[in-house]
């Protein structure tokens, strides 16, 4: 993690005082873009920079507005073609450092030995998902065929949930009181944070968003911070650390998309299990039709207008149902 | 890195695809001339609108991307002059009085950054501070401090990487704590 040898301190110092030439500001872009690793160096250098001193910190303005507003500009331009927004995320990127979790370990021998067989409550889904609000606030989002389970109130020691297959957390922050999801033989430990669990056959993956959390069965313990991933190996009994997940996985829960030449029919299984709707493409040739767009959390009414406008096709939404239909991309 | 920029043809699709592709590190670029996050919006705009406008002058061996930076780059250098003229320095001044517009660290952190940069060494110290609180620019140090522009930025980085270092810790953790 540490490798400060490599970091461009003198580049930076003039990028952040105003002093960086055209040339050198795209060195520092170019260097930002070569590793996840160093826009997480970038991000916390840049708020080491901007809270040394009052002033406004760099925040960068809405993409789709700024460029509606260019275009709005241009003489003799077509009408919209594309949107895309991807509002900065300097908060989650300040979060993706290392929180440690000390005495992790121990409470993995703790929660172990006084997980009570008290009254539990559980939640299972089939083909929807479920969104329930647990009693200290947290919210877990249950995708399809998964179930959990805890403890009523959550009123014992740590806050104990049991899973089986798929769901996202958000957890209320309370260190006096552990967040602890119990999956397969390991145990995912956390004192507020987002992360996603997927328990597969032979793997159990945890992305985390924001925060950090501690993945650990009896022999080991492993770290994992926002931007990461942690899986599990189940046949050995070890932990895997990958620098980067596809935010569109979660995104059946935080609704958060980043799709890069998605096919419809891709970008349509993914929004049914988000909104909730059922998604009807009327000819199978726009199934294959592709397109790129990052969307945060937004209307669904949005969405299909930016998908009609690029692949050029009909969006009808009714109630809980979306007719696509047209000519469709090229 | 602008290849695939150029070989669309369509010179419309060009200006947005480069829109796409620059927009944030030229508005992150201008606010480190700027200091303001709307000036810089404009100067971005700005830019895009010149690049429209050159659209048909450009060619497969003009970068687009060095170009946009060129322009930001001179864009904003004009605006700080006009500034000046303005008024010198109230806006500079006022960046130095400590209060945070955004609250994503606290009092504590602020102190902590301070101490920190107190427990530098002199000539390290100074450099940073005439930099970061007093807005000056390299040069203007350099020849005030008898030293050469090399030396600024030697020290200037060096500042950054210490701070970084016995920082990084502290920030984070007040970080996580505030977006819970």
């Amino acid at each position: 993690m540490n490798k400060s040898e490599h970091i461009p301190y003198e580049l930076l110092g003039k990028y952040f005082s105003g002093e960086a030439s055209p040339e050198e500001a795209i060195a520092v872009e170019d260097w930002i873009a070569a590793a996840p690793e160093h826009r997480r160096l970038f991000e916390q250098t840049a708020g080491l920079w901007e809270n040394a001193a009052g002033g406004q910190q760099h925040t960068l303005p809405d993409k789709a507005a700024v460029w509606q507003e260019i275009r709005r500009q241009l003489p003799g331009a077509a009408p919209l073609k594309t949107a895309a927004v991807r509002p900065g995320n300097r908060r989650l990127m300040a979060a993706a450092i290392l929180l440690l979790i000390c005495g992790a370990s121990l409470y993995f021998l703790l929660y172990r030995t006084s997980a009570p067989a008290a009254d539990w409550v559980s939640r299972q889904t089939t083909a929807g998902i479920f969104r329930d609000t647990l009693p200290d606030h947290s919210l877990a989002v249950i995708n399809s065929h998964s179930a959990i389970s805890y403890e009523k109130g959550l009123a014992g020691r740590n806050r104990l949930i049991r899973l089986k297959g798929q769901a996202w957390f958000d957890v209320t922050f309370n260190p006096g009181k552990p967040f602890i999801v119990e999956v397969g033989d390991i145990a995912v430990k956390v004192l507020g944070t987002a992360f996603n669990i997927q328990q597969k056959d032979s793997t159990i993956e945890v992305a985390v968003l924001n925060g950090s959390v501690a993945m650990m069965n009896s022999r080991n313990r492993l770290t994992v911070t926002a931007g990461q991933q942690g899986i599990y190996h189940a046949a050995s009994g070890t932990f895997e650390l990958v620098n980067a997940f596809n935010s569109n996985k979660m995104g059946y829960a935080t609704r958060v998309f980043n799709f890069e030449n998605t096919s419809l029919k891709d970008i349509a299984a993914q929004l049914e299990k988000a909104y909730g709707v059922t998604i009807r493409i009327a000819d199978k040739k726009l199934e294959n039709c592709a397109m790129s767009s990052s969307f945060e959390n937004k209307p669904l009414d949005y969405i299909f207008e930016v998908i009609s406008v690029t692949l050029n096709v009909q969006c009808r939404v009714e109630k809980d149902s979306v007719y696509i239909n047209g000519e469709g991309c090229n | 890195m602008d290849e695939h920029l150029i070989t669309g043809g369509d010179q419309e699709q060009l200006v947005e695809r480069a829109f796409h592709l620059y927009f944030e590190g030229l508005h992150r670029y201008a606010f480190t001339i700027l200091k303001d996050n709307d000036e810089a919006k404009d100067a971005v705009q700005s830019v895009f609108l010149k690049l429209w406008e050159k659209r048909a002058g450009l060619d497969e061996q003009q970068s687009v991307k060095s170009y946009l930076y060129t322009a930001v780059y001179h864009y904003c250098l004009n605006i700080k002059r006009h500034e000046k003229v303005k008024d010198s320095y109230i806006s500079a001044s006022s960046n130095v009085t400590g209060v945070q517009e955004h609250a994503l660290v606290s009092k504590e952190t602020y102190q902590q950054i301070l101490q920190h940069i107190e427990a530098l060494s002199p000539q390290c110290r100074i450099i940073f501070c005439k930099s970061r609180f007093d807005g000056m620019k390299y040069a203007e140090i350099a020849a005030e401090m008898g030293l050469s522009v090399k030396t600024v930025e030697v020290q200037m980085g060096k500042a950054l990487r210490i701070l970084r270092e016995k920082l990084s810790e502290f920030l984070v953790t007040l970080i996580i704590f505030y977006l819970l």
